[in-house]
């Protein structure tokens, strides 16, 4: 029986397998067919802007605000950056980078706080017990350590968050 | 000895797949010493024994009776497992305590696998698929009745025209059953590596800070030469504390799966 058990298992992995295996080569194979498409969407994005500057330029009579349409000129002229091409524009990259560094600090820094609180109070209560009870001092202390642990997941939670955004950032690809 | 250096592996490209060279050797070493240390121990097992067969019975011992209160009577059975996978992690852990940063070629060997998330996702899924064999092994196919965990409960004291309500809340429990599975793999392995990774990066900022210190003045080296002190302190500790917790919890997440008194 238990022979039919391992025999089963071991062909349910190996199905799993090269079920994976051949699901990550036909998608690999997609990604490369993909790419001439990017391309021509950005010929398409190219087109379209000429064709917004040109109705720009059409309302610029007609409107009472210049400035503002001079504005959406510019940032139609130079999409990636805030505030047009010339003229100290931060950049959306610029933007993200400062953004991630200051969210990865700020994530860990007040996450600590609920589980700090926890832990003290988890180890005040574990002293107090054993100091009722010396003797009992060797089945508190494991599962002190076991609820400690528990608490100190929670950290580590933002702390991976933390490190994808500093050294993996996936946004800095789309933008 | 740099932050940057503690956080980056060599990866080299295997059949389409980035593989850390660094990561997989160092296990490999801990798996090799494993069996020639586990061969070396039991050529001669002794009636009256000596003294690292005293030892290694304790710790055998130790485990049996962990398993035996938290997993039911018949707890000794995962003694095994549970013990491998207490010192791999041990093991893999204070490997990263070594003073030196030797290279074998490009390959740092004093560094801990379990900071590399595939080391301690693994283990964690070997510990997921542990829970389903151990679960259907005992129970045959009433396993499945844990996924609707608080149902089998409410069945029992509900008065018969309440029953009715019980079909909506089954997709729910379900739901909740599955995701807490999923949490618990999630929750092993980012415990393990984010400990061990977060001690191996400030270890590593720290002793860089180190040799600044001994290159500023003779003052300074005496408190130089005491911060590594500290560091294997905590090092011993918290690889020591996170390899006990992962092997408990996989030991207690069993117990719950194999129990029959719900």
């Amino acid at each position: 029986m238990r022979k039919k058990i391992w025999v089963s298992c071991a062909i349910i992995l190996i199905g799993l397998m090269v079920l994976g295996f051949s699901v990550q080569a036909f998608a690999k194979q997609a990604d490369k067919a993909k790419q001439p498409a990017k391309i021509t969407q950005n010929e398409d994005v190219a087109s379209k802007e000429t064709v917004n500057e040109s109705t720009g330029t059409k309302e610029e009579a007609a409107s009472p605000a210049a400035g503002e349409t001079n504005a959406m000129d510019k940032q139609a002229q130079c999409p990636m950056m805030q505030g047009g091409c010339k003229g100290g524009g931060v950049g959306a990259k610029g933007l993200l980078v400062v953004i991630s560094a200051l969210a990865a600090a700020l994530g860990v820094g007040i996450a600590t706080i609920g589980p700090g609180l926890g832990q003290g109070n988890a180890v005040a209560r574990a002293m107090e017990a054993i100091g009722r009870n010396p003797e009992s001092q060797s089945k508190i202390m494991p599962t002190l350590l076991i609820g400690l642990a528990f608490m100190e997941s929670l950290v580590l939670y933002a702390l991976l968050v933390s490190l994808v955004l500093l050294f993996l950032n996936p946004f800095i690809k789309m933008v | 000895m740099e932050a940057s250096e503690a956080f980056s592996y060599y990866t080299k490209s295997v059949m389409g797949y980035n593989v850390h060279y660094d990561t997989v050797s160092v296990t490999w070493m801990i798996l090799l010493g494993a069996v020639a240390a586990s061969l070396v121990l039991t050529r001669k097992i002794n009636k009256v024994p000596g003294r690292m067969q005293s030892v290694a019975e304790m710790l055998v011992e130790y485990f049996n009776s962990l398993c035996e209160s938290m997993a039911g009577k018949k707890g000794r059975r995962f003694a095994p497992y549970i013990m491998s996978i207490f010192l791999f992690i041990l093991s893999c852990n204070w490997l990263g305590l070594f003073p030196a940063f030797l290279k074998v070629g490009h390959i740092q060997i004093t560094m801990p696998p379990t900071r590399d998330i595939s080391t301690t996702a693994s283990l964690a899924i070997i510990s997921f698929f542990a829970f389903q064999y151990f679960g259907f092994r005992d129970k045959g196919i009433k396993y499945l009745l844990h996924y609707i965990y608080p149902i089998p409960l409410l069945v029992k004291s509900l008065p018969r025209y309440l029953l009715i309500m019980i079909p909506p809340l089954f997709l729910l429990f379900v739901f909740l059953n599955i995701v807490e599975e999923l949490a618990r793999v999630l929750s092993l392995t980012v415990r393990l590596m984010g400990n061990i990774l977060g001690e191996h990066v400030v270890a590593s900022s720290l002793l860089g800070f180190v040799v600044i210190l001994l290159g500023l003045s003779a003052i300074c080296a005496p408190f130089a030469d005491v911060l590594p002190i500290f560091l294997l302190f905590l090092g011993l500790l918290t690889g020591a504390i996170q390899a006990f917790i992962f092997s408990v919890l996989t030991l207690s997440y069993i117990g719950h799966a194999v129990e029959e008194e719900h």
